[in-house]
């Protein structure tokens, strides 16, 4: 598979690595030079330092070819729009995460798979290992 | 200047204990007479040396610029006081002996230094008609000025390192860095053993591969000096083929970075992590491409290989050792020309090879491939290129690459000139090829020669290529500096 994943924080760090320990290839979208500096360094992936909103994006990232995208980054703003994007380019399968939980209604409209809050997420598992 | 008299004082007193040690082998040769040299030269170093360290009493630390005058005026004295051996013994050889024959030629001091300069640059190229007819404490004194030039260059780059330490990252990483400085002093001490004990491994097996006693010594060190001096007449040419095999692992263990040997025998990082040094790759790559290659552009040239003896030229190139096992004034100039290429390159930056060494090769090709992705890439994307195992980004090798380039821009340079110098040396009959060939051999230390840079050429000749062969092993920046000193502008 082909991946395009937006954000290179913790989560896209993360994902980044186990989207290429599982044999797919994938992008990463990333504006801040040091994140996507560390991301570049640190696997064999191709990144690119821009902004989701650029107009060279689609172009770029080969969206049109991409099987999913995933937004990872903690502004839903951005999420949001890779999204819509994705949507325009006619991509499948569309993932991100959602930081606010009023925000989620409009992701599920627009047919995103969403993971809502990932801390909240977190804090839960963590509650759900330390019961009996 | 005080830093800079108390160093070199230091460093004379090698050429003494040198000399110190070479007056048993006169002794024990019944050649008494050749004491008068060596104890003129142990004398003379030990009191310049002596002298000098009392001027440099209460020197400070000293600066790396210091370190390379340091460096600049050591060798030239010392390759200045090793010469006197050369000319004292040519002086005092009992008359119509072999050995006054042979050693005739250094009746004229100029080529006592260019023998001389020719050793403690671990270069190998040679004044000698008949190297087997000398007498036996100068055929150790040959060997021993190479084998102690080979060191000297190590340590050169470990206490001095040049400018592209940046670039030594397997060994000198940020952290590493720190560690190593405090203890130049302990590595110094484990880069000798390890130099020491290769040497004793060398001189065993050339003796079991069937290298008389005498020869295996003096071969076996400056086999791992990648110097090149022989105690034969015509090199390794009658040597065997598989004699000839035996020597190659002792170039290439000359030829690759002691430090290498040093992480490879005191730290054991493991094989995997040695092999990610991308000099060292490309070393093997390139000895094993270029034997391909000279292999097939011998075949279609004359219409056979040659077999070990060509493969043997390209270590000998490559490593910077100079043995020759093949007579390279009857090769054609094309073959001649690839040979040429690996006498640019060189062995490894921290070997005794000499050349450009492959780490700047590298860079330069690293540099290359980063640009040539940057062209292919969209607008946006970060490319990154291999360096050393890690992913660099292109314009940290741009900055190690522009170093690189601008060293061996004024290699190249230099060997121009030293060319153009050259043609006006030598009779009008001679080679093109063969003045480049020879004038990058002393240069770049390698010791091939096609016979223009040996017992027929003129005083002139062996003036400037005694100065190309200093220029060459030190770098050019140490003596660069000395002469902006020596012309006030530091």
């Amino acid at each position: 598979m082909y991946l395009v994943i937006v954000g290179a924080g913790p989560v896209g760090d993360h994902l980044v690595e186990m989207a290429l320990e599982a044999g797919h290839t994938a992008a990463v979208i990333e504006p801040d030079s040091t994140l996507a500096q560390a991301v570049a360094e640190r696997h064999d992936i191709r990144v690119l330092e821009m902004a989701i909103g650029d107009e060279d994006v689609v172009a770029e990232s080969h969206l049109a070819e991409a099987d999913a995208v995933i937004a990872t980054t903690s502004d839903d703003a951005t999420n949001l729009l890779a999204m819509l994007i994705a949507q325009e380019a006619g991509v499948e399968q569309r993932t991100s995460t959602v930081n606010q939980d009023s925000h989620l209604a409009i992701f599920r409209r627009l047919g995103v798979r969403v993971l809502a809050d990932p801390e909240r997420l977190i804090a839960e598992h963590l509650l759900n290992m330390t019961e009996p | 200047m005080r830093e800079v008299a108390r160093g070199v004082g230091f460093l004379l007193h090698i050429p003494a204990v040198m000399a110190l040690l070479s007056m048993p082998v006169a002794f024990f040769a019944g050649e008494h007479w050749g004491l008068t040299g060596l104890g003129l030269t142990a004398a003379l170093a030990l009191v310049i040396g002596q002298g000098l360290r009392l001027l440099g009493r209460g020197a400070q630390t000293f600066h790396r610029y210091q370190s390379m005058q340091i460096a600049g005026i050591s060798w030239l004295l010392i390759a200045i006081l090793g010469a006197i051996p050369f000319f004292v013994s040519a002086l005092l050889a009992p008359a119509a002996s072999s050995a006054s024959a042979a050693m005739d030629v250094f009746q004229a001091p100029v080529f006592a230094l260019f023998e001389s300069t020719s050793g403690f640059t671990s270069t190998g190229l040679t004044v000698v008609a008949r190297a087997s007819e000398l007498p036996a404490h100068i055929q150790w004194w040959r060997s021993l000025s190479e084998w102690i030039g080979g060191i000297g260059v190590i340590l050169l780059l470990v206490a001095i390192l040049p400018a592209e330490r940046g670039a030594l990252n397997l060994y000198f990483s940020e952290a590493r860095e720190e560690k190593i400085l405090p203890t130049v002093k302990s590595t110094v001490r484990a880069i000798w053993l390890i130099y020491l004990g290769f040497t004793l491994f060398g001189i065993g097996l050339l003796w079991l591969a069937g290298e008389p006693l005498w020869r295996a010594v003096n071969h076996g060190m400056t086999a791992i000096a990648t110097g090149g001096f022989t105690i034969t007449d015509d090199s390794l040419m009658s040597t065997s083929a598989s004699v000839q095999l035996a020597y190659m692992p002792l170039m290439l263990i000359g030829a690759i970075s002691f430090l290498v040997h040093y992480r490879l025998l005191v730290e054991r990082p493991g094989w995997r992590v040695i092999g990610q040094s991308t000099e060292l790759r490309l070393l093997f790559w390139i000895a094993l491409g270029g034997v391909l290659l000279l292999w097939a552009e011998r075949w279609f040239s004359i219409g056979e290989t040659g077999g070990v003896a060509t493969a043997f030229v390209w270590l000998s190139a490559l490593t910077t050792a100079g043995f020759a096992s093949s007579d390279l004034a009857l090769w054609m100039d094309g073959p001649l020309l690839l040979v040429l290429v690996a006498v640019l390159m060189g062995g490894m930056a921290g070997s005794t090879s000499g050349g450009v060494k492959l780490l700047r090769v590298g860079l330069l090709l690293k540099d290359l491939q980063g640009q040539l992705r940057g062209f292919r890439a969209s607008r946006h994307e970060l490319v990154m290129v291999h360096y050393e195992g890690a992913r660099v980004s292109p314009h940290h090798i741009a900055e190690l690459g522009r170093i690189a380039a601008r060293l061996v821009g004024l290699f190249m340079l230099l060997w121009l000139l030293g060319v153009f110098v050259m043609l006006h040396l030598l009779p009008d009959d001679v080679r093109l090829a063969h003045v480049f060939f020879d004038t990058a051999s002393a240069l770049f230390n390698s010791g091939l020669s096609t016979g223009i840079a040996g017992p027929a050429m003129n005083t002139g000749a062996a003036v400037v290529l005694s100065v190309l062969m200093l220029l060459g092993r030190l770098e050019i920046f140490p003596l660069l500096v000395l002469a902006g000193w020596a012309f006030g502008r530091r």
